[in-house]
């Protein structure tokens, strides 16, 4: 599975439903394993994004459906950043892993 | 412990020191670690950013100096965003802004004596200390007022409701009473803060006001209503809330669907200079000349709709308006003319 981290900002339609239904936040995380990925971390933030989620996807292309049918509701904007696991990221600089020379 | 993410980018030369040496990359954690954090996950991304670290540590200002220190020494521009453990989020967002009031008993005869005494306290006082001189034309309008009416003025400041009472004559004063949004001067319990404990009993008793639930629909009127039943007067300010801008803020239907359902009239006040005393945003008070313009009262016709009685008021009170921000203050009076 691959990480990936979710930035997303709420628009006006979105603050207006998590104020009327604030358990939405949590219905979003079935959803989105319903589509084959895991919420492993979700954080509310202050600064420019309003939610941070870690979540693990087998591929880039449930990625890019979750993204789409949240997106789609009109009630977030989402940045999407594929993340490399640290120790794998230094391994492939190094030569040593899957990406190295 | 409160939870962080650092999102951040590295620079050229921050790439390069991690190409040459792939280890420099634990660095950010590395810092992080030196001010006590506790670091949960730690990703390399593709994107926006290049680097996330989720970390947890004491303090905002601790977890600013790690961001900044990392900043520094790994070449990096970084965002760092408090994060809320999102359980306690959903549980916050859940929860109800708990206010008191209304107070019924704030129209009988023991509560009006008390206001008297407070008068000064809480409303001429403020007024003799901040408006230099403090003027008031058109007092008149009120005398061909048998019943209750409603009182409406712009609303540029916190002032603006002292000076209107101030404005009125002793027998309206007597029973006039203010909306006042109940989510700021209405908290249950002063919202936690033991020093507000009383304001909502105080407000009603001294500052005889009433709270108003933003955004409530029109069972925030059943109070109101209930007020001018009882032969009260009352004091909106149909804009909702302060303007700061030069133009008059659009205003807000309540005034007219009280005015038409008890058949009362609207008296339109305009007031000048008050937000300079004190603009929005500010606790500093400026002293200088205000003054409050009763203009004559608007009777409305049978049938007439609430979108049209609201038009009337809005240009009541917005030809004044336009006329202060043409020819000064001096302009605010009902009576005024070019000649003059």
């Amino acid at each position: 599975m691959a990480t990936y981290i979710m930035l997303s900002t709420l628009t006006d339609d979105g603050r207006k439903t998590l104020k009327s239904r604030p358990e939405r936040l949590k219905e979003v995380n079935k959803e989105v394993e319903s589509m084959g990925a895991r919420v492993t971390a979700q954080f509310a933030v202050m600064g420019g994004y309003d939610f941070v989620n870690i979540i693990e996807a087998p591929t880039n292309e449930v990625m890019a459906r979750i993204t789409v049918e949240l997106g789609s509701r009109g009630s977030i904007q989402i940045t999407t950043l594929p993340a490399i696991e640290i120790d794998d990221f230094v391994a492939m600089l190094t030569g040593d892993g899957p990406g190295g020379d | 412990m409160p939870a962080y993410v650092l999102l951040s980018r590295l620079s050229t030369e921050g790439m390069k020191a991690v190409v040459e040496k792939p280890e420099r990359i634990r660095h950010i954690r590395e810092v992080l670690e030196e001010y006590e954090a506790n670091v949960l996950a730690d990703y390399q991304l593709l994107g926006k950013y290049d680097h996330c670290t989720v970390f947890e540590v004491s303090d905002n200002f601790r977890a600013q100096k790690a961001a900044l220190q990392q900043e520094l020494t790994s070449s990096t521009e970084s965002l760092l965003l408090p994060g809320i453990d999102i359980d306690l989020f959903e549980r916050m967002v859940k929860q109800e802004i708990r206010t008191d009031g209304p107070h019924e008993w704030q129209i009988s005869w023991w509560a009006k004596t008390i206001r008297i005494l407070f008068r000064w306290r809480h409303f001429s006082r403020h007024i003799w200390q901040a408006c230099k001189p403090f003027t008031v034309t058109g007092k008149e309008h009120f005398s061909g007022l048998k019943g209750p009416c409603i009182v409406v003025g712009n609303h540029t400041s916190h002032f603006d409701s002292l000076a209107l009472f101030q404005a009125l004559p002793q027998r309206i004063k007597w029973n006039t009473y203010f909306g006042a949004a109940a989510d700021r001067w209405f908290l249950k319990n002063g919202g936690g803060r033991k020093e507000l404990e009383l304001q909502p009993w105080y407000n009603s008793l001294a500052g005889a006001s009433f709270p108003i639930k933003r955004g409530g629909g029109s069972k925030t009127l059943d109070y109101s209503k209930w007020l001018l039943d009882q032969g009260a007067n009352l004091v909106i300010f149909p804009e909702g809330t302060r303007s700061t801008s030069r133009k008059m803020s659009r205003f807000k239907h309540g005034v007219s669907l009280l005015a038409l359902d008890r058949k009362v009239p609207v008296v339109p006040v305009y007031l000048t200079g008050l937000a300079k005393l004190r603009p929005k945003g500010t606790r500093e008070i400026f002293p200088g000349p205000a003054s409050a313009n009763i203009q004559p009262p608007i009777y409305f016709d049978e049938g007439t709709s609430v979108e049209d009685a609201t038009r009337q008021i809005f240009d009541a009170l917005n030809t004044v308006h336009q006329r202060v921000l043409d020819h000064g203050d001096e302009a605010g009076r009902w009576d005024w003319t070019p000649d003059q």
